[in-house]
């Protein structure tokens, strides 16, 4: 199987995650700047970097982000700064697991989380509801574990 | 309610170590209601200060002790075991009533306790340890030490073993390693407690105040009124370094005294300790990984100790102790002599080259070093003046950890398992089993891309060891074959 991307709802649910503490963090940075003697300016080009971070690093995020389940192991590749690829065999899966927080269920997104003996190996999050369970069955099934 | 006769099998039961037939339950040795009482008193004595303080020793006294006692009775008298062939059953509790059923392939390790209150009444405490539990499973307090070879025989599959008698089991298995009191004694003066106090002593004028530290002084010079400000101090150090060497020296003594590792069948026995006798059995099969430690002192000596990785394998309720010691201290080839040993390795792992890290992770280092300092310095000294300028000082020491870090780390495969080593001040080497692997990850971040680096870490259950700043291509490769072996394994 080719590398997938996640679904795009994905990159609304980081978004919302990440704009509103940015906003706050960039509209203290000009309040800050009046008791700190600093031209405002200073503090509105902190306040709009923060923004571009908050914009710039989901998307990145989600161009970035892969999964595949491939012959014998799932591969996930990801990362916006530090990239990140991780390999878990199927023999080595414990369980498999789906996953729906508040801000998934308002996006209709399913995480799936992948256990090995040594702890949380893998979590391919931003998957609608349908793909994330076929996921899930698919790989109880192959691995023989037992999903929950 | 059964008689109080755990530690003597019963005339019918079986003598040797197989379970055939699921006994009877059973109930500790009486010397339970005892070591139980020690145990509780020093906490019911902190939850008595209040009533102290309320209505004096006396009245407090006579409501704990029967209570206390009672508590022991009852919790004695509801508390019993069970082997079956394949479980072990253990019940009690004094408020909440509990059962838990052990599967025997669940047992990761089998330890025998022997504390001075043990001693006192010719008895030992069991500990079962089970994968994934986060405590010890089953604890069984007061045991004869037949009954607890029963139980360990029991764990290890109902094979013989060497019953009650630790010297059977040396006549008849290798000895992998035995600690000598020279070996003790060199073991705690390079342990590195000592360079953690020199360390302290650093920033003991920060939390002594200079009252005390004044104090000291004029003791010193009390004590010896001719020697100078400088010479007392040193004086001083000296007194305090040795005091540390001393104590761990006794330290060491009192934990590790005629420690012996064995290999018995498929499984390690560890027998040590001076005042509290312990002997773990660790089945050779939940072995995850090892572990060499050098620390500076004991590298330039050609001295190593040896840990090992066991999965769920918890040290009083230390859940964040992984390993266990399997030297405390030994010639760095004996070390490796028995990771080979102890690891079942079929090549001889101490010939694995190990490769270092190409030059250039040294320069990346080197840049994330410097920048930000060079940084921060810049800004304190325009802020601050000549006192900013410290900063820099520190530089030359990040660069010399840095490069005597470049110089130790070092990465390693083979068909059988991964070697990674690094560290500065303590120098580790893991060796991982490629059939305990679980999972891979590859990293890198701007830098290391910028620099064709990339860091590699093997999950194992309990540990994640990680090969930093390997060539990226080369750890594209290893991701690529430790992902492909782990997955046929």
């Amino acid at each position: 199987m080719e590398p997938k991307p996640l679904h795009p709802g994905i990159r609304k649910a980081w978004l919302t995650l990440a704009l509103p503490p940015a906003a706050f963090a960039g509209l203290a940075a000009i309040q800050l700047t009046r008791p700190l003697d600093m031209p405002i300016g200073f503090g509105v080009v902190v306040a709009v970097a923060l923004l571009a971070l908050a914009v710039g690093v989901p998307n990145r995020l989600y161009k970035r982000w892969r999964y595949a389940i491939r012959d014998r192991d799932v591969y996930t590749s990801r990362g916006a700064i530090w990239h990140l690829e991780t390999l878990i065999p199927f023999d080595r899966i414990q369980f498999v697991e789906s996953r729906q927080g508040p801000l998934d269920r308002m996006y209709g997104l399913t995480q799936v989380l992948i256990y090995t003996a040594a702890g949380r190996a893998g979590r391919i999050p931003g998957l609608d509801s349908a793909t994330a369970e076929s996921l899930r069955e698919e790989l109880s099934t192959i691995a023989g574990a037992p999903s929950v | 309610m059964p008689e109080p006769q755990a530690s003597e099998p019963p005339p019918d039961q079986p003598t040797d170590t197989q379970v055939t037939a699921p006994e009877t339950p059973k109930q500790l040795h009486a010397a339970a209601v005892p070591i139980w009482l020690m145990y509780d008193a020093g906490r019911f004595f902190f939850a008595l200060i209040p009533a102290i303080l309320l209505g004096g020793i006396q009245p407090a006294l006579l409501v704990a002790v029967p209570f206390i006692v009672g508590a022991s009775v009852v919790r004695f008298r509801r508390f019993h075991y069970q082997l079956t062939s394949g479980t072990l059953m253990v019940e009690g509790g004094l408020i909440n009533r509990w059962r838990r059923v052990i599967p025997r392939e669940r047992v990761q390790s089998v330890d025998v306790v022997e504390k001075l209150r043990h001693r006192a009444f010719g008895v030992v405490e069991v500990r079962v340890e089970a994968i994934g539990a986060q405590e010890t499973e089953a604890a069984l307090v007061a045991l004869s030490r037949e009954e607890a070879e029963r139980i360990k025989g029991w764990a290890s599959g109902g094979g013989p073993v060497a019953a009650g008698v630790e010297g059977d089991a040396e006549r008849h298995h290798p000895v992998l390693a035995r600690l000598t009191p020279t070996g003790l004694v060199l073991a705690g003066i390079t342990g590195g407690r000592v360079a953690v106090l020199a360390v302290l002593l650093g920033y003991a004028q920060e939390f002594l105040g200079e009252q005390t530290l004044q104090q000291a002084r004029s003791l010193v010079q009390d004590l010896m009124p001719s020697t100078s400000l400088v010479a007392g101090a040193a004086i001083l150090v000296a007194a305090l370094i040795l005091t540390s060497l001393v104590l761990s020296v006794i330290a060491t003594v009192l934990v590790h005294w005629d420690f012996t590792l064995i290999l018995e069948d498929d499984r390690l026995v560890i027998t040590r300790g001076l005042l509290e006798r312990r002997r773990a059995q660790i089945p050779l099969r939940r072995i995850q990984a090892v572990e060499i430690h050098e620390n500076l002192l004991r590298k330039v000596l050609g001295l190593a100790s040896l840990t090992v990785v066991v999965a769920g394998y918890n040290q009083e309720g230390q859940h964040n102790d992984r390993t266990n010691v399997l030297l405390p201290i030994g010639r760095r080839k004996t070390t490796w002599s028995i990771a080979a040993q102890v690891l079942r390795a079929r090549s001889e792992i101490d010939t694995i080259a190990l490769e270092p890290r190409p030059r250039r992770a040294l320069s990346k280092n080197l840049v994330l070093l410097t920048l930000p300092l060079g940084v921060a310095g810049t800004i304190a000294t325009l802020l601050g003046g000549a006192p900013g300028a410290f900063v820099f000082l520190l530089l030359p020491l990040g660069w010399v950890a840095l490069y005597l870090g470049f110089k130790v780390a070092g990465h390693g495969i083979n068909d059988e398992c991964v070697i990674v080593r690094g560290g500065v001040v303590v120098t580790t080497t893991s060796i991982v089993p490629m059939a305990n692997l679980q999972h891979l990850q590859m990293s890198w971040s701007a830098l290391q891309e910028r620099y064709g680096l990339a860091t590699i870490r093997v999950h194992i259950p309990r540990s994640a060891p990680r090969a930093r700043d390997m060539d990226k291509k080369q750890a594209a490769q290893w991701f690529k074959q430790l992902g492909a072996a782990s997955a046929e394994i």
